[in-house]
This record gives structure tokens, sequence and C-alpha cells, in this order.
């Protein structure tokens, strides 16, 4: 190679210098804001300019200096504080192409695809890039149609947190390059597969093969070293050089630091507030045992606490036992301190999730590892998700392990104050199969909703894409795959006093989307998905697994201000609510003798002064009488879906320690969820506007209560029907209509035996005349939803 | 004239017209000036266009056409470029050098160090071949040129230009400070109906805000809100509330507007329009995007201008693969 490029020219730089102030109005987004002198904001505490003809009653006071939540920073309150809370939309679950298993989906960090990006997409302040079916990172319209590959979000979001994989930190940041330019380890094996090196983008345009690829890549990836009780290792790029991969590792969670810090509005506007967080990723043989971890403020562990910790005995030689294998181990004395309270002598033959809140603890509570934030203390909490595809049946035990001891049962409770009951995998909440016409302990048709039939992350969400053998009975499933089965075993625990009456299980509701491609807060039911996993379902509906998807939820919490003090508390004492991605508006109070009118009156007031919000325990019973609840519920202002029914749901122990559940509509009407197009406008794909309310609010008195029964009461709030994501992706890309199954078969028919580019589309199109009657399972009309977190009764002894 | 007889001379004139041969044929733009050739290989544009039709069972169309050449132009001119910059050297692309010249040593076991089957695999072109020493050569230069602007602090005027221009971005929205007489609609069937009947009851008893504000159902939301933006507003009473209170004008009562909770009567005391920060407030978040718009246009430019150093040669779009009628 003789060529030189020739030096950047005086005529060049001039270029470049007139590119800037020429590309500079070309950059303008929008045309200029008029500008107006505006007061300075008021510091903290200040009041607010005097109002002109101000009325003295009903006047929304000032923030206070010390307001009911620790504070553990120092900022300005917020100009809207809420001393009567406010529903803050949100986000505690979401990956960027930091996380190995979005990267090795082409999910690019270096295009952008990165928590800063994220959280910007968050705001609503930019596009994120995804990449296109071939994997090639291309701006502008998709070459050759299909959803946008730069999405923009619809309606912002008030606060979230980027949870990519603290599993292979040290590999990412070797491989993303932010542990030093061109070093060797970029050409390991992890680097090719995390990389991309398998597969070139835009040179090799095979989707399938792509996907497949990057299947295997994840079991390679996942099993080797997020799963087992005593095998967990590094990968061998961080194994052979553990100084370059702790560097690595560090370079890695401290940019999602600074990302967070950079999103964080500290001034009194408090538009958007992130919080640092991560997900440690527990798989063992590919069950989901994964809990994301939320850190209060900027003073974090100076190291993620990983699924590595998690073993019993951490890095054996993997030379020496087979690394597919979960064979039993005993806890030592050596081990005491590491997974107290696990007692020694305990046969363990899974991981435990003990050595993990352990030393979470030790690091950031305790304040023995953390890092110089601004914040006085650090502080955590961890939220497990997808306990549906984790674990319960067969042999290996579920997500939701029974504690060893009182003190364990109070470790749950204190570490795990919430589980994520939504997100694009699929629903946790329970689960009703009409196919079978069963349940998993449970006769609750609204049960029926997304549910998957993969019973591990190895057959769900693309990663395999045919579930587990087709169909399953419920009864197949372990019932603690589904939270109110769990929420019912912690209430038994608690009567049956088998760890000092301490229920375990006392978890609060948020929902997510998981999604790995970075788009933070995106939720809509239309054609436009961006996908769970980048290239693996840039084709959703092509594949049994890839449909099943949602396009997941929000986590709601009720807060005084958009801060990371007031959004934490509220997730610690549960206030919060999840939906599967609408706006929904719930509140729920409990107490013994609220007015059968409360609805009419300021309930809120009601509520807090004579009761508990969701998350709750009922206070002290008063009286004789049984316990009364206040729900009310606004449908999301900007979709306008009328709500179609509030239920109430109750679970309760008797006194032979059986437990049982009872759905109660208490507001609206109820409906058959097996005939949702009946209420359907099929050609806008909108629910009739003649149905279900704008509002709907009731005070319920539960009729069966006994007072010696243990027992707990969560919301569950039901739009009118719409059409699932699906149904619009196969109308508008694929051209055939899932609402009519028999012509949408023709028609699917129709194109296999077309035209080449036809046969495409039928490719692309393969599942989309799933229904409810098919495997896979697929509701092409759905029933938006919210769940709120129970309110929990346990009788005074 | 015996001097022009001088060979001394003759050589020297035919020296110098030696010379002006040589300079005006091998100088930028000279006859003999041979820019160096990037032949975009047939065989991998038939397999790129091949592709497209497998994964859309069409031809691109002109402009997907121009994408695909596009895409494959830039990744030739890069790779060119960091190869002339010496990128193969760097310690990365080096050790997949010697990684691939193991694969094709007539005796792989004589020892040969690292640095030595790099030297051999170059001399066999395995560097202009290998994807991924190519990937890890175009990302380079990529990222090189990007790294020229990124580097830079960016120059106060710069800043100053990109802020007054994308000001929407910065600015802070316009807030209302408000009161309103609620009409529960929990309570009252018809709000609507409600709402004008104590309209009329205000206007006609000509009622101080007081008197009117009493006239309210109990409600969630305090009857007087502070300065509050239309997003807050909207999360408060919702989306067509806030943009219906935004529009009004202050000092009066509205007419009934619906909100989440049912319909109310909306008084505005004071409106402050939106209003842009000081650069000062945001200029660390303002010289980033600068930045990295920068970025993207340099690259766009730099690569534009390497383009032109090049004899770029593309093969002819086969039948197979031409755009249909009307694409």
């Amino acid at each position: 190679m003789h060529w030189r490029p020739r030096p950047i020219s005086v005529a060049s730089c001039l270029a470049a210098a007139s590119l800037v102030v020429v590309a500079v109005p070309v950059l303008a987004r929008q045309p200029r804001s008029p500008a107006a002198p505006r007061p300075p904001a008021p510091p903290p505490g200040a009041q607010p300019a005097p109002p002109a003809p101000a009325p003295a009653a009903g006047k929304r006071s000032s923030p206070p200096a010390n307001p009911p939540f620790e504070l553990t920073e120092d900022r300005p309150r917020c100009s809207n504080y809420e001393p009567r809370r406010q529903a803050l939309f949100g986000t505690t679950h979401l990956h960027t192409g930091l996380s190995f298993d979005a990267s090795i989906r082409f999910v690019d960090y270096q295009s952008g695809n990165s928590p800063r990006g994220a959280y910007r997409f968050a705001q609503g302040k930019g596009t994120i890039q995804l990449p296109d079916p071939s994997g090639a990172q291309r701006p502008g319209p998709p070459i050759g149609g299909g959803p946008s590959r730069t999405p923009k979000i619809d309606r912002p979001i008030d606060w979230g947190a980027v949870t990519d994989h603290s599993e292979h930190f040290g590999v990412m940041g070797i491989c993303k390059d932010l542990a030093g330019k061109d070093i060797p380890e970029r050409l390991s094996m992890e680097c090719r597969m995390i990389n991309g090196f398998f597969y070139e983008p835009g040179r090799a345009v095979n989707p399938v093969l792509g996907s497949t690829l990057a299947a295997n890549a994840f079991t390679q990836l996942t099993i080797t070293s997020d799963g087992a009780i005593s095998h967990n290792t590094r990968l061998p790029v961080c194994e052979n050089n553990p100084a370059l991969c702790n560097r690595a590792e560090l370079e890695v969670w401290t940019e999602m630091q600074r990302a967070a810090e950079e999103a964080y509005d500290r001034t009194p506007d408090c538009k958007f507030t992130s919080f640092i967080a991560y997900e440690n990723t527990s798989t063992p043989l590919l069950n989901n045992w994964h809990r994301n971890v939320i850190f209060r403020n900027d003073r974090v562990v100076k190291r993620p606490v990983t699924a590595i910790d998690m073993a019993l005995h951490v890095n054996p030689d993997p030379t020496k036992l087979p690394i597919n294998t979960i064979p039993a181990g005993v806890v030592t004395k050596a081990d005491e301190k590491r997974v107290w309270p696990v007692p020694v002598g305990t046969t363990v033959r899974s991981p435990l999730p003990q050595p993990f809140w352990n030393k979470l603890d030790e690091d950031c509570t305790q304040g023995k590892n953390v890092t110089d934030g601004k914040a006085r203390r650090c502080d955590f909490l961890t939220i497990p998700h997808n306990s549906n595809l984790g674990g319960g049946s067969n042999l290996f035990p579920p997500l939701f392990l029974d504690p060893f001891n009182t003190e364990d049962a109070k470790r749950h409770q204190a570490m795990e104050p919430l589980v994520e009951i939504y997100q694009d995998k699929g629903s946790s909440e329970c689960r009703y199969d009409p196919r079978f016409l069963a349940g998993t302990d449970t006769v609750d048709e609204q049960c029926a909703f997304e549910i998957l039939d993969g019973k591990t992350l190895g057959s769900a969400s693309g990663v395999g894409a045919s579930g587990d053998g087709g169909a399953a009975p419920p009864s197949s499933w372990g019932e603690r795959a589904y939270v109110r089965n769990v929420w019912k075993d912690g209430i038994r625990m608690a009567a049956k006093g088998d760890f000092g009456g301490i229920n375990p299980f006392k978890m609060g509701v948020v929902a997510a989307t998981d999604s790995h491609t970075g788009v933070m807060g995106w939720t809509p039911e239309n054609e436009q998905w961006p996908g769970h996993l980048g290239i693996d379902d840039a084709y959703p509906m092509a594949s049994a697994s890839n449909i099943q998807n949602s396009t997941g939820g929000h986590s709601v919490v009720w807060a005084e201000e958009n801060s990371r003090d007031s959004i934490f508390a509220a997730l610690k004492r549960k206030e919060t609510y999840g939906t599967s991605g609408t706006r929904i508006i719930v509140r729920l109070f409990g107490g013994w003798g609220f007015p059968a009118d409360a609805c009419e009156k300021d309930f809120v007031e009601l509520g807090y002064r004579d009761g508990v919000p969701m998350g709750g325990d009922l206070p002290a019973r008063t009286g004789s009488g049984a316990p009364t609840f206040i729900v009310a519920a606004w449908r999301d202002d900007t979709l306008k879906t009328n709500l179609q029914q509030i239920q109430v749901i109750k679970g309760w122990v008797r006194k032979d320690k059986s437990t049982h559940e009872q759905v109660f509509t208490v507001a609206g009407t109820d409906a058959n969820p097996f005939n949702l197009e009946a209420a359907l406008d099929a050609k806008s794909c909108k629910a009739r506007p003649e149905l279900g309310a704008p509002r709907l609010c009731s005070t319920w008195k539960d009729p069966q209560f006994d007072p010696a029964q243990h027992a707990f009461y969560y919301v569950r709030v039901l739009e009118e029907p719409v059409c699932r994501y699906s149904t619009l992706w196969c109308r508008t890309w694929i051209g055939v209509d899932p609402l009519n199954h028999g012509q949408c078969k023709q028609d699917l028919a129709k194109l296999q035996a077309g035209t080449k580019e036809q046969q495409i589309k039928a490719q692309q199109g393969a599942m989309c005349c799933s229904d409810q009657t098919t495997t896979p399972f697929v509701q092409p009309v759905i029933q938006e939803r919210a769940w709120t977190s129970p309110i929990w009764y346990e009788p005074k002894p | 004239m015996r001097w022009l007889r001088s060979p001394a001379l003759h050589m020297g004139v035919l020296g110098a017209l030696a010379f002006a041969a040589v300079t005006l044929a091998t100088g930028s733009g000279g006859w003999l000036h041979r820019r160096p050739r990037i032949e975009i290989a047939a065989s991998r544009i038939a397999q790129m266009a091949g592709d497209f039709v497998d994964a859309n069972g069409r031809p691109p169309s002109d402009a997907e056409w121009r994408q695909i050449l596009d895409a494959q132009i830039d990744d030739e001119v890069l790779l060119h470029y960091a190869l002339a910059l010496g990128m193969q050297d760097n310690t990365a692309a080096r050790a997949r050098l010697a990684q691939i010249a193991e694969f094709v040593e007539a005796n792989p076991h004589e020892a040969t160090s690292p640095d030595q089957s790099a030297q051999i695999a170059i001399k066999l072109g395995l560097h202009e071949g290998d994807l991924i020493v190519r990937r890890i050569l175009t990302d380079s230069a990529r990222r090189l040129i990007r790294a020229v602007v990124l580097l830079q602090r960016p120059r106060p005027e710069l800043v100053e230009q990109f802020f007054a221009a994308n000001t929407a971005e910065y600015t802070r929205p316009a807030e209302v400070r408000i009161s309103h007489v609620a009409i529960n609609g929990f309570k009252w069937r018809d709000t609507e109906a409600r709402a004008r009947e104590l309209l009329a009851r205000i206007r006609t008893g000509a009622l101080d805000l007081p008197a009117a504000l009493a006239l309210a159902d109990p409600s969630l939301v305090p009857a007087d809100l502070p300065l509050t933006t239309e997003r807050g507003l909207a999360a408060e009473l919702g989306d067509d509330f806030a943009a219906a209170v935004m529009a009004l004008p202050p000092g009066q009562w509205s007419e009934p507007i619906a909100s989440r909770y049912g319909h109310h009567l909306v008084f505005v005391h004071q409106r402050l329009a939106a209003a842009v920060p000081r650069l000062a407030e945001v200029r660390d978040q303002v010289e980033q995007q600068v930045l990295e718009k920068l970025a993207d246009d340099w690259l766009k430019l730099r690569l534009r201008e390497l383009r032109t150093e090049f004899e770029i040669v593309v093969p002819e779009r086969s039948p197979d693969v031409a755009p249909e009628v009307g694409s």
C-alpha cells in the first residue's frame, strides 16, 4: 500500500469550520421558542410568590424542609412537591448495548444504544439506534420497510433505572473498549460473540442464521457463568487476565453511574429521576433467578455483587467438574458468615440469594465498600422478576425459596420489598390456560393474560424458538412460578408460625419492559414495536416464543416528588403499582370504617388519615367490623380507552392452613375474557367507546371477613379490550388479519404459495394467526390492566 | 554563438525540460498521476444484493442500491485509510493477524514470533481479506476521525450558536398558577351541567374567589395550585385539561373544562411564558451535544474528501438485482 492520505488541507479545515457554522442552524430541531424573563427559582423551602387573590383553604403548601421521607442527598425540593403524593410513571428494568445478551443481538453500545442513550430516550430527548434485521446500524428509515430502527418514545416517563447485566461487565468493558483500545483480549472468543464477529452485519443478511448464532452465544455465555451453585466462574478471558477484567468491570460500572448522574435532574424542576442500578443474572440451568438491584442515590457499591457471588463455592477449577451440572453443596463453617443465616450443614441444591444480599448489605448499607457520592449513605433494594420462567417445576426449585429460619424470613422481607409482576416476557401474576380450561392453583380466567408456553429462559423470548415442547398443562408449572401463589404461601407461613410468624413474601408490585434495546419506557400497543432483543425479534412474529413477547409495562410510585429519596421511599414502603403499558391511575386505601360515600369526598385525605395505602398493613382492628377499601381508577388520559372494571383479589388462609383466593368485581361490569372481540371495533382496533367508563370508584367491605384468618387484598383494574400490538403488526407489515382466524390462515397460505417476496412475508409473519387456542398462546385482543401492591391483614395474637 | 553548442547548456536545458515534464505529469492532477484504485468486488456486491433479495423478496430500489454501494465504498475507503496510517500494526490487529497466519503457515509447528506471523499474514494480504481485521481497522479509522473533534473543547461561539439554534431542547416550559372549582365525577352524573350551573352562580352573583371556591366539591387536587407546567397539570388532572388551561386568558373564570376527575371552572392568576435558561446552567450538556454532532458531520465530510483521493470502480448492476419497474 503506497497511498498515503493527504494531510487535511487548509481548505478542508475551512470546510470543517464552515460545516460547523452551516450545520448549527440545520441541526436546530424546532423553531426558536420565545424567551421571556423569569424570576429565579425559589430556594428550597421558600414560599412561592404571593398569589393575587389567593384562597385560604385548599391551597397546596410549599415543600417542607423536613419531608416525611429520609433525606440522604442535599438538593432543593421539587417545585411540584405534593404532600398527598403523585403517581410517577417509570421503570425499574431496562437494558442497553452494555448488556452482553443485547450486544450479541447487535444492540450496539458504540452506536449510541447506551445508558446515556436510554435516559435521553426516556425523556423524549432523542431517538435511539437499533439494529436492522441484518444487524447493521443504519440511521434513517429501514431499508425494505418495517418498524423504525431509530424509534422515539411516544410519551416521556418520569423516572427510570438502566439495569444492565452485571455479569460480564468485565468482558463488556474489554469488548467495548472501555478498558482501553486495541487490547488483544478484544479478539477473544467472548468478544467475538459479544461484538457479533461470528456474523458480519451487512454482509450476510440472514436473520435466521444471526438469531440462531445469537441464541447459541447466549447459552454459552450464560450457562457457564451465571448459573450453577458452585461452578460459577468468570469467562476465560477474565480468568486469564483478572486484573484487566477487574479494571474493565469498574469502567463499565462507572460509566453507568455517570450516565445516571447526567440524567438526574437535581434542579427544582425535577423533570427526570434516574437510579443507579444493575441486574444480577443468576440463571441456574436457564431458570430465571434474576434480581434487579436499585440504589437509592449516588453512593453505591464499588463493585456489583453478581451471580458469581451467589455460588456456594466460588471459582473452582472448571476443568475438574462438569460445568453443566448442579451438584449439591454443603454449607461449611467456612461459608457461615457469607451465607448467613443459612445454617451450617445445610445441603444446598441451588444458588443462594443470601450471600448476594449479605454482600450488598455489608458493602452498601454498612458502608464498607461504597463509592464517594454526594449522598450521605448507601441504600438499596432488590427486585426479582419473571418467576414465570423461574423454575419450581420438575426437580428444580423456584425462584422464591422457602426461608431457612426466622432470621432468613426477616431477611427476605427486608431485602426484597417488591416483585416485578409483568414485563415483555409475560405476566407473572397468575396462570389460567383456556386450552386446558385450568389454571395453576387458580380458576381466575383473567389470568389468561400474556402467559408464556416456555418454562425457562432457554425457551422464551427468542432464545429458543418454539417453547418447551408446546403447550403444557398448568398443573405442570410450579405454583410459585406465579406471584399470587407466592403471596398465598407467604401468608400461610405467617399463619403457621413457621418462621416466628414472619411472612417472607410480603412484596409489593412493579412492572417493566426488560427491553434489551435501550427503549426505556416504550410500551404502546402498535405496529412500531421495537422488539425485545435486537435482531432476535426484528421480525417478532416469525417464531413462537418471539410473538409471545409483550410490549411490557410501567412501574408507578405514589411519591411526594420526583426525586431519588422520595421515589426510593415509595418503593421501600411498596406504595406502588404496575401497569401492562398504559397509564392507568389507581389509588387504594384500606381501613376499618371508611364511609360508603367516600368516593364523593376527598378520599385521599380519608385514606391516609384513617387507613393505609397500597403496600401497607391494615392498622389494628377496631370494633367488630370487616376491613373496608377505597379503590379508584382513572383511564389513560391520552389513549382514552375506558375502564371495564375494578377487581379486588383476596387471598386468605383457613384454619387448616389451606390457602384460598377470590376475585370480586367492585366497580364497573364483569365480562367474558374469552370473547374480547365483541367489545372491539375491529376496524380501528380500539374499544367501542360506549363501553366502560373513564373513571371508576368504590368503597368495598370484605363480605367474608374472618378476623382469625391471615389475608391480603390487591386490586386489578381492567381496561376495555384493544388489539394487541402483534395484531397491528401483522395487519401492517404482513397483510393478514389475526382477528379473523380462518381468513388469516388462508391469507398466510396464499403468501406461502406466492412470489418470493410473498414467501418471505409469510416467514416473517408465520405466527400471525395464533390465538388463545393455538400453540403459541397469543391473544389478538387484550385487556390492558394495572395491578396494585397488596394490603395485608394479620390477626393480632 | 558558440555557447549555444555547449554540451553543458544542452544538458541543463534537457534536465529542466525533464523536470518540468515530470512535475507536470506526476503532480496533483498531472496526466501521469494515478489515484489509487478501489475496485469494489463484483462478487461482494452480488452477495450483498443477493442477501437483500433473500431478506426482502425483491431487488433493492435505486435508493437502496445506492445505500448498499455507499456503505461498501465507505468501508473500503476507511480500510485503505487505516492501512495507510499503519493501523494494522496495532496490538489487536497484529494478534489477529498472527492467529490467522498460523492457519495458512506451511509449517505451523516451527516457532515464529507473533510479530513474524503477523508480517507473514500481511505479506499474504490477509489483512485485507479477513473480516475481523477489516472490522477492527474500519472501526479504528472511524473512531480516529471522530476523535479529532471529540477530543477538543468546542469554541464558545459554536456552543452559543448551537444553544441558540436548539433552544427548544433546553427551554423551561411555560407555567401557570390557577385556582379551580372542582365538580366530582364520582358524585355527579352530569358534571358539565353542574359546572355550568355553578359558573352562572359565580357570574350572576359576582362572587369573589373564596366564595366561588366554596362551591366546589371536595377534591383530590387542591383548589389553588402553584406555578405548574403543562406536563405537571397533565400528570395531575389529565392531558386535555392541561392543554385547555395553558390556553386560557388570565384573570377570569373559564367555561367548564373536563379533567380525569370531572369538570372544573378555572381561574388563571399568573402565567409565565416559556423561557430559555442561561447557557451557563446547561453548558456541559450543550458542549457534549455540539461535539457529537460535529464529530458525525466531520466523519461524513472526511469520508467525502477521502473518496476523492481514490479512483473508485463500482461494478455494473446485474439485471437480476435491478429494481422492478416502479420501485
